[in-house]
């Protein structure tokens, strides 16, 4: 029984070691493929334009400082 | 007021039978097909999909993202393929696994298993040592995942997606694919250790003609004479060296796609790789039933490595004398002679 766990225990060594080389061996697309161009799945919100300031946008209105409902107005 | 309904529901009526009419080919043309000033018909004068297949093989276009092979549309050999792997491929491999299956069972349950004639010698004879075990059953357990994962492909979507649902199926096939592109390296790994371990031993002799003639003694009981693999276990062994490389190859153009083949050639790496999978699970599973059920002492011979002399004499009569007692056997030589 022992050589049959040794048998299948090679056996998954050997696939890891696939496996790593696999990663190893592979590049994403966005490296492999890339493009002088890139597709926007919606021109209205994520064009950056040309004011971009390299921070993401706030999403929503900016709250007022000091304007904490839990401790109340101040 | 009612005249005015009766037109309302006449116009209502006309509008809701044009579609109608039009897929029956009775109503005007539609305003693509219509007459340019100049007289001519565009959509009439403008190539057509079968003209393009015909005299180019094959219908591309122009793309914009880096790979080139986004740009093929339609290729006649694409629908073979489908037809192929969609139609044929489950049904045959279906059909020939099945009927081994229900082949070995009938004949489990008309033969039984084959016993050894003579009561046991107690003397141990080696046949298999450690290295020709591991590299076996390295092999097994990768060709048995290969197979497994590889089923997923003909037979998940129609026979496991109904019962285990989408969830479950995706994790189940995504992991299988990773199985499947990882085991097959220790499977041809132990393809070529199993060809230096065997070949020797697997080459053609006079006694492989004697033993099919005889069909291995399966149904009349008796034992031809076997070096130390008969003619069946040569079959065997020639039929995984032969589809295990047919699987090697095309695993590999199929494992690092365009590589060396385009889209025909990658179609055909399939063929090849199902038609080599279902003929060689079918082998393999003749082949497991041998080495369990279907003989006694088959699987110790692989486990431990050893095998009792009197099996040895009734199924390898001339390995024990010739082989084994010349080269390797000094330890069963003397334990079978008896002592004075």
């Amino acid at each position: 029984m022992r050589v049959i766990l040794a048998g299948i225990v090679l056996a998954l060594v050997f696939a890891a070691l696939a496996g790593i080389g696999y990663s190893a061996a592979q590049r994403p697309v966005y490296e492999a493929q890339p493009m002088p161009s890139v597709r926007v799945g919606d021109p209205g919100s994520n064009l950056v334009g040309q004011n971009w300031s390299g921070h993401p946008k706030l999403q929503g209105p900016e709250k007022p400082r000091g304007a904490d409902p839990a401790r109340g107005a101040t | 007021m009612r005249a005015d309904i009766i037109i309302i529901i006449f116009v209502a009526l006309l509008g809701a039978a044009a579609p109608a009419c039009a897929q029956h080919g009775q109503d005007v043309a539609p305003s693509g097909q219509m007459m340019t000033p100049s007289g001519r018909n565009p959509t009439a004068d403008s190539v057509t999909e079968q003209q393009l297949l015909k005299e180019m093989h094959k219908l591309q276009g122009r793309i914009t993202i880096p790979d080139y092979k986004a740009a093929l549309l339609e290729q006649p050999q694409g629908r073979s393929y489908q037809f192929f792997h969609e139609r044929l491929l489950p049904w045959i491999a279906g059909i020939v696994i099945v009927l081994m299956s229900v082949a070995l069972a009938v004949f489990y349950w008309v033969r039984g298993p084959i016993k050894v004639g003579k009561p046991a010698s107690g003397i141990k004879v080696k046949r298999f040592d450690w290295v020709e075990r591991l590299t076996h059953w390295m092999t097994a357990a990768s060709f048995i995942v290969l197979a497994l994962t590889g089923l997923n492909y003909f037979f998940g979507k129609r026979l496991l997606f109904p019962l285990i649902g989408p969830d479950a199926f995706g994790a189940w096939s995504q992991w299988a694919k990773f199985a499947h592109n990882t085991l097959a390296w220790p499977f041809m790994l132990g393809l070529l250790l199993m060809i230096a371990l065997w070949v020797r031993d697997n080459l053609p002799d006079r006694y492989d003609w004697i033993w099919l003639r005889q069909f291995g003694g399966f149904i009349s009981g008796t034992h031809p004479p076997a070096r130390r693999f008969n003619a069946g276990q040569k079959l065997i062994f020639w039929a995984v060296v032969v589809f295990g490389f047919a699987l090697a190859a095309t695993g590999i153009l199929m494992l690092f796609p365009f590589w060396a083949l385009d889209i025909n050639g990658m179609q055909w790496a399939q063929y090849v790789h199902a038609f080599s999978a279902t003929l060689l699970i079918a082998i393999i599973i003749a082949h497991i039933y041998i080495g369990t059920l279907g003989m006694q002492g088959a699987f110790e011979a692989m486990r431990t490595g050893e095998v009792d002399l009197t099996w040895a004499r009734e199924h390898h009569p001339v390995w024990v004398e010739e082989d084994h007692l010349d080269r390797r056997g000094a330890r069963a030589r003397a334990a079978s002679v008896p002592a004075e």
